[in-house]
């Protein structure tokens, strides 16, 4: 059974705005941090503030 | 996935000096053999503790430091232990050592503070810091969960607890269940990115705050974003109470449980006290009756006398009755006679008297005229009635027989009383070292919880109504900020948006990884059960919301009731389900598991053994499997044999088996 893969199905049938990529790192961080939920709470805030970041309409010049 | 490489232990437990098991890099199955009490359990312990550096008994609790060493070696005046555990986890190796030793100045040790306890971790040779290696082990190996790689068959047992809705121990094994199914994976997610959309919201709400043309919503915004952060912390402080009640409710039920035989006494005893004093109320009514007849028993002894003389007055009142009615006729009719005389005509059918007639009459007159000059009857009558009445209140039940009755009921009753005092003496004993208070108090703490759980249920259900209704306004003030804020807004609301969605679809997987994970297991866990039981007429297993297995019948209907072997095998059934299903993968390390299941299957658990996982690692005694039968199930799969040999009742070696 791939949690991955069953959330990624998912983000492609229901939540197909949402980026691939961001999903994924959300889903890894989750993984490598379970047991420091402090430490995946800043990664995940860090992701999607790396996420907007990289947004054209975003992006200084 | 995580293989153990070798295990070594040093003065722990039977085991004295170094000890140590290999085991191949290859899948399959390595047996220790030992008999009871040579060490099988301790060996199960020394990997518990390297993993997790604590040891727990049987009934789960924690042993003691200070009686793990071996006793033969502390009898020399060497204290201290260590055990060292060689593993690999995806392609790195681990040398993972936890020690025990005395600590400077103690000479013999008594509790846990004479020791210095020391663990470290190597990967790949280097040494990693203690906050990076404890980290590290609880990635490899959560302890949570440790209890579907190291177990026995009591452990075993406790699966049964998943098909009750309420257990507690139900509850933690789920959990468990769930997180070896990496569940928290997407439960976490799901709450890192509420928080993130909280904040993200805050953020909005002050962009918005800076900007005059949208300060006011995002004043109100703000404001509303306030009182909910307000109710959530209500909310949770809500559910929290629910759930400290709810395992209020679920441990006093099972302190209850256990008390049920104290409450069974006590209840007897409360019945004997209320048999006690109901027969002393008798005593003393039938005492009291007793009392009253012996104080009129003297009557008894005239009574025959008394009743003589009462019916001689009583017959000669009959025959003064009798001469009363006599003389009234005889009166009545002198006077008819005498009426017809003087009229010439007869009083009742008033026809004329002829001449003859008349004389006749006449000479018959003075024979009821006579009773004139005798005494009245009528005069004693009184008397004598008066004398009966007399007579009569001098009678008396009192009779010895009655008095003798009344005794015996009294007698009787002592009796039972003395038996009821006898047992409520007994029971009292047996009830002596118990405290009655407390029972009592289990069960109104218990009745309290369930009217406080429907109380802060009442007040959730009101608390999630009202933030469902000012979701619904900061959402509406939401849009209303989408339509009217700038470009200054745009990155706000895109983080907004982007993390609410994130936080749905996490939770949309949650729902969807439940259901497919319950059917994955349901299906790996019938196929492994249907390779493991001798029933012909089982079909499957089904799972309930739990990951709870009922046997079904080859009819369809569930099986209710099953026997501890048959839990065994569902639970063998769930576990090999588990390693097969989770993220997370390692060895089955199980102790005597084979106990209470009969030989045929036995011989089909051994044969699904390696299916079951990479790694198996079983501790066994030979009447549970025999060398030649597992050498024959499992074939090439079984990479090696360990034999805890006998030194003494203190020292055990392990010795490979070749």
């Amino acid at each position: 059974m791939d949690l991955l893969a069953t959330i990624l199905e998912l983000r492609r049938k229901q939540f197909a705005h949402l980026p691939e990529d961001l999903v994924k790192d959300i889903v890894r961080i989750e993984i490598d941090y379970a047991e420091d939920r402090s430490e995946a709470l800043k990664r995940v805030e860090q992701a999607l503030e790396r996420y907007l970041n990289s947004l054209p309409e975003n992006k200084s010049c | 996935m995580l293989r153990i490489r070798s295990v070594r232990v040093s003065d722990f437990g039977p085991f004295k000096g170094e000890q140590r098991i290999d085991l191949p890099k290859e899948d399959g199955v390595v047996i220790v053999y030992g008999e009871n009490m040579r060490g099988k359990t301790t060996l199960l312990n020394a990997i518990r503790y390297a993993l997790f550096g604590r040891v727990l008994t049987r009934g789960s609790v924690e042993i003691q430091l200070h009686q793990l060493g071996n006793w033969e070696s502390a009898a020399h005046g060497k204290y201290g232990f260590h055990v060292v555990l060689v593993f690999e986890q995806n392609g790195d190796t681990y040398e993972l050592t936890r020690e025990c030793r005395i600590r400077p100045g103690v000479s013999k040790p008594a509790s846990n503070a004479d020791y210095i306890e020391e663990s470290f971790l190597t990967k790949n040779g280097s040494a990693m810091g203690p906050q990076e290696a404890v980290l590290e082990l609880s990635r490899i190996m959560p302890e949570t969960v440790s209890r579907f790689f190291l177990f026995d068959g009591e452990l075993l047992q406790q699966y049964e607890e998943l098909l009750r809705s309420e257990s507690e121990m139900g509850r933690q094994i789920k959990e468990a269940i769930e997180r070896i199914l990496g569940v928290p994976v997407l439960t976490n997610g799901r709450a890192d990115l509420g928080q993130v959309h909280k904040q993200a919201q805050n953020q909005e709400a002050k962009a918005a705050q800076r900007n005059q043309k949208t300060q006011q919503l995002g004043n109100l915004h703000a404001e509303l974003l306030g009182r909910r952060e307000a109710m959530q912390q209500e909310s949770t402080r809500l559910r929290q109470e629910l759930d400290r009640l709810k395992g209020t409710k679920t441990a006093k039920e099972e302190q209850a449980k256990k008390q049920e035989m104290l409450r069974g006494l006590l209840a007897q005893r409360e019945r004997l006290q209320e048999e006690i004093n109901s027969l002393d109320r008798k005593i003393l009514e039938k005492e009291e009756k007793r009392k009253n007849l012996l104080t009129s028993s003297w009557r008894s002894l005239l009574a025959p006398r008394i009743k003589a003389l009462r019916e001689d007055v009583e017959e000669q009142l009959q025959l003064l009755r009798e001469e009363s009615t006599r003389r009234f006729v005889r009166a009545e009719t002198a006077e008819a006679l005498r009426k017809a005389l003087s009229t010439g005509r007869c009083s009742l059918c008033e026809q004329s008297i002829s001449g003859e007639a008349k004389q006749h009459l006449q000479n018959r007159l003075p024979e009821f005229e006579g009773t004139r000059q005798s005494v009245d009857p009528d005069n004693r009558i009184p008397s004598l009635e008066k004398q009966v009445s007399e007579l009569r209140r001098y009678q008396t039940d009192a009779s010895i027989g009655v008095i003798q009755e009344v005794s015996t009921s009294i007698r009787d009753f002592r009796v039972t009383k003395a038996t009821s005092e006898d047992r409520f003496r007994e029971l009292k004993e047996q009830t002596a070292g118990l405290d009655e208070s407390e029972v009592r108090r289990t069960y109104a703490e218990y009745e309290k919880a369930v009217q406080e759980i429907v109380i802060v249920e009442n007040g959730l259900k009101a608390q999630d109504a009202a933030l469902a209704e000012i979701d619904g306004n900061i959402s509406r003030i939401e849009s209303e900020l989408d339509k009217k804020g700038g470009s200054d807004l745009q990155k706000e609301r895109k983080r907004r948006e982007i993390a609410e969605a994130l936080r749905g679809l996490f939770e949309e997987g949650v729902k969807v990884y439940r259901d497919l994970l319950r059917i994955k297991v349901e299906k790996d866990a019938t196929a492994l059960f249907l390779e493991l039981t001798s029933e012909p007429d089982y079909a499957s297993l089904s799972i309930n919301s739990s990951y709870g297995l009922t046997i079904v019948h080859n009819d369809g209907n569930m099986i209710p009731v099953r026997s501890a072997g048959a839990e065994h095998v569902v639970a063998l059934s769930l576990m090999g389900s588990l390693q097969k299903n989770a993220p997370l993968r390692g060895p089955i390390i199980m102790d005597s598991p084979f106990g209470r299941l009969d030989s045929l299957h036995t011989r089909r658990v051994i044969h699904a053994l390696p299916n079951m996982a990479g790694q198996v690692l079983l501790f066994v005694y030979e009447s549970e499997i025999e060398p030649k039968l597992a050498r024959n199930e499992l074939k090439g799969a079984l990479r090696a044999e360990y034999r805890i040999e006998r030194h003494s009742a203190r020292y055990s070696k392990v010795e490979k088996v070749v």
